[in-house]
Formats: C-alpha cells, structure tokens, sequence
C-alpha cells in the first residue's frame, strides 16, 4: 500500500516538474518575441540626423557654375535644382542644370568628412513632392538620376537628411543617406 | 497512522515544490528585467549622446543666425564672409559670447593650404578664428555646416557668390 501511494506521488510530482518546465518555457517564449517586437520597432533603417540637415540646407545656397541671364548671373545649388526640374534648363553657357547639379554635389561630397570622418558610402537623390501631407516614399517623384558612390552593405547604422526647397505647387527634396567608414 | 504520515509527508513535498517554483520564477523574473534593463539603459545612453550633440549643432548653427554673423539676405544658416573679416579687427568682440573659441572654415571649394583670414588676403584664404580663448585643455569643438557668402563684382556685375563652410564653437568640456 505504501509502496503504490509512493509511486503515486512520484508520479504526481514529476507531473508538476512537466508542468513547471512547460511554464518557463512559455514565458521565455513570449518574452523573446516581445523583445524582439519591441528592439525592432525602436531601430529605424535611417536615422535622421541634425548635421547633415545642416548640410544639406547649406549646400543649396553655394554658387555654383550656372549662370541664368548673363555672365556673371550665377545661380545657387537650389536654383540649379529648380532648373534641373523644369526639363533640364540650360545654363547660360549652354550647359545642362542637372549636369551642374551631379557634378557640383560630387564635388562637395568629395571633401564632406561628418565628424572628421570619411565616407564609404553615400546617396543622394533627388525628388519632387506636391503635398507634404504624404510620406516622400509614396508621392515623391524623382526629377533626375542619383548621386551615389560606395557600396551600403555590411553598414551598421546609416544616417540620412532630407531638405524642402519650396518651388511652386510643391516642394524639391534632396534625399541624402551614408555610411561612415568607422561604422 | 501511516496514512497521516503519508499526507504529511506529502503536504511537506508539496510547500517544498511550490517553495522552489516561486524562488525559480522569481530569479527568472529577475534575470529578465536586468537584461531589459541593460538594454534600455544602453539605448538612453545612446539617446542622450545624440541628443547632446544635436544640441551642440543647435548652438553652431544659431550662433550664425546672430546679426554679427547673419548675411543680409534672408537666407538660413548663411555667413557673412565679410562681416567675419571685420569681426577680426575688433577684439573687444571676444569677450561677446560666452565661449572660449569660434572660428569659421572654408571647406569647398576645396583649397590645399589652410589660411586664416586677414585684410591683406581676403578672399583668398580659408580660416576665420573671430575667439581663441582655448590656451589650455579640457575644450570640446562643436560645429554646424553653413554657407559663406560675400558680395563679388564680375564685368561690372554684382553677384553673390557662396561658398560652404563650416563654423566652430568652443566651449568647455563640463
């Protein structure tokens, strides 16, 4: 009799040690997948960063080689960007806006080093929004080709910076991303 | 009397089990929020390493917005080349703003020798350092990217012509 009652205890118990096990298992489960939800949400792919808005809002007054009317009527980056969104404006010289643009944008970003360091890669591109209500991705059209160099793989955390050049009946947004080589 | 031996024996095994559930949860529980812990606490280090540098862009970037920076066209974040040049002939300016260094550079169009900025070589230099207070150390260098303007004459013809640069504050490292 004692024996039976003791088998049936251990049996109980080891039931419970199941059930216990069971338990843990779920809760780590559960926890996992909230942990994951939650590291997932809070890592955007693109990080905006103030420096390189700053950048960008700078970058559109410099002068540049494109002149409208006369000679010496040279135009900054932002009306060159203009230019380039009404059908690829030709400058005084008779070169082509967007031609001005690619090259201008190149050569800054050769000598544009954020936080002293050097770039391994960069994209800008460059997009016209009617309505600022919706989201870039959705209703941005692109107006020319993008400037790019390097390659984005095996970058940890990118930044990125958008700048709105109010034009009529919309806006022209030059759409910056990059990877610093320490990363 | 065997079998309230049994039943007490039983009970006994049966706290002792709920007794080790609870202190295993327990520690479970605990191992848990540490590891939650660790990693919102890495991520509010992070949060407030960025949030201090977009503030030290901030003060960059509005001490060019002041008037004896500002160009005169209403342009945002836009520095008057020319008022820099001024600035460096008057040092009674240094003790006007509360840091211990500002200076503005020129970085495109890219030039290979780095000059500072005087009357004698205006436009044809880089460096403008309007304060230099930093004579020992423990200064940290923000900075914000600006666009430097000046006023050019060509056959006759006024232009602007605005070059990128970028302004430096110093201040101390608390």
């Amino acid at each position: 009799m004692n024996k039976m009652a003791m088998r049936k205890l251990s049996s109980k118990s080891q039931q419970e040690t199941v059930g216990f096990v069971v338990i843990i298992l779920m809760v780590m489960v559960i926890g996992t997948i909230f942990l994951g939800l939650s590291l997932r949400k809070s890592k955007p792919v693109v990080a905006i960063d103030a420096e390189l808005s700053n950048f960008l809002i700078a970058s559109a007054s410099i002068t540049t080689e494109c002149a409208k009317d006369y000679e010496s009527d040279y135009k900054s980056l932002g009306d060159v960007m203009e230019y380039c969104y009404s059908n690829n404006r030709q400058c005084y010289d008779g070169r082509k806006s967007c031609e001005i643009l690619n090259e201008t944008y190149r050569a800054i970003l050769g000598n544009f080093r954020p936080g002293g360091t050097n770039l391994k890669y960069y994209r800008v591109s460059f997009y016209f929004q009617d309505s600022l209500n919706e989201s870039l991705e959705d209703s941005g059209i692109k107006f020319t080709d993008d400037i790019f160099y390097g390659n984005s793989s095996g970058c940890s955390s990118r930044r990125g910076a958008r700048n709105y050049i109010p034009v009529s009946g919309g806006s022209l947004v030059p759409d910056m991303d990059l990877c610093l080589e320490l990363e | 009397m065997a079998d309230r031996i049994l039943n007490s024996k039983k009970a006994q095994l049966k706290i002792q089990e709920m007794s080790f559930m609870i202190i295993g949860i327990m520690i479970f529980f605990l191992l848990v929020l540490l590891f939650w812990l660790a990693v919102s606490l890495s991520g509010l280090k992070q949060t407030a390493a960025a949030s201090t540098r977009a503030n030290a862009i901030l003060l960059a970037s509005s001490l060019s917005g002041t008037p004896e920076f500002v160009c005169a066209e209403s342009s945002s974040l836009c520095v008057d080349s020319d008022k820099l040049v001024a600035l460096k002939n008057h040092p009674e300016y240094t003790r006007f703003w509360d840091v211990a260094g500002i200076r503005v550079e020129k970085i495109y169009p890219p030039s290979e020798t780095r000059t500072e900025c005087r009357v004698g070589n205006y436009p044809f230099c880089t460096t403008y350092t309007i304060v230099n207070n930093t004579l020992s150390e423990g200064y940290i260098e923000y900075s914000s990217y600006v666009s430097l303007c000046r006023r050019e004459y060509e056959q006759g013809y006024p232009y602007q012509q605005c070059d990128l640069g970028r302004i430096v504050v110093t201040t101390k490292n608390e």
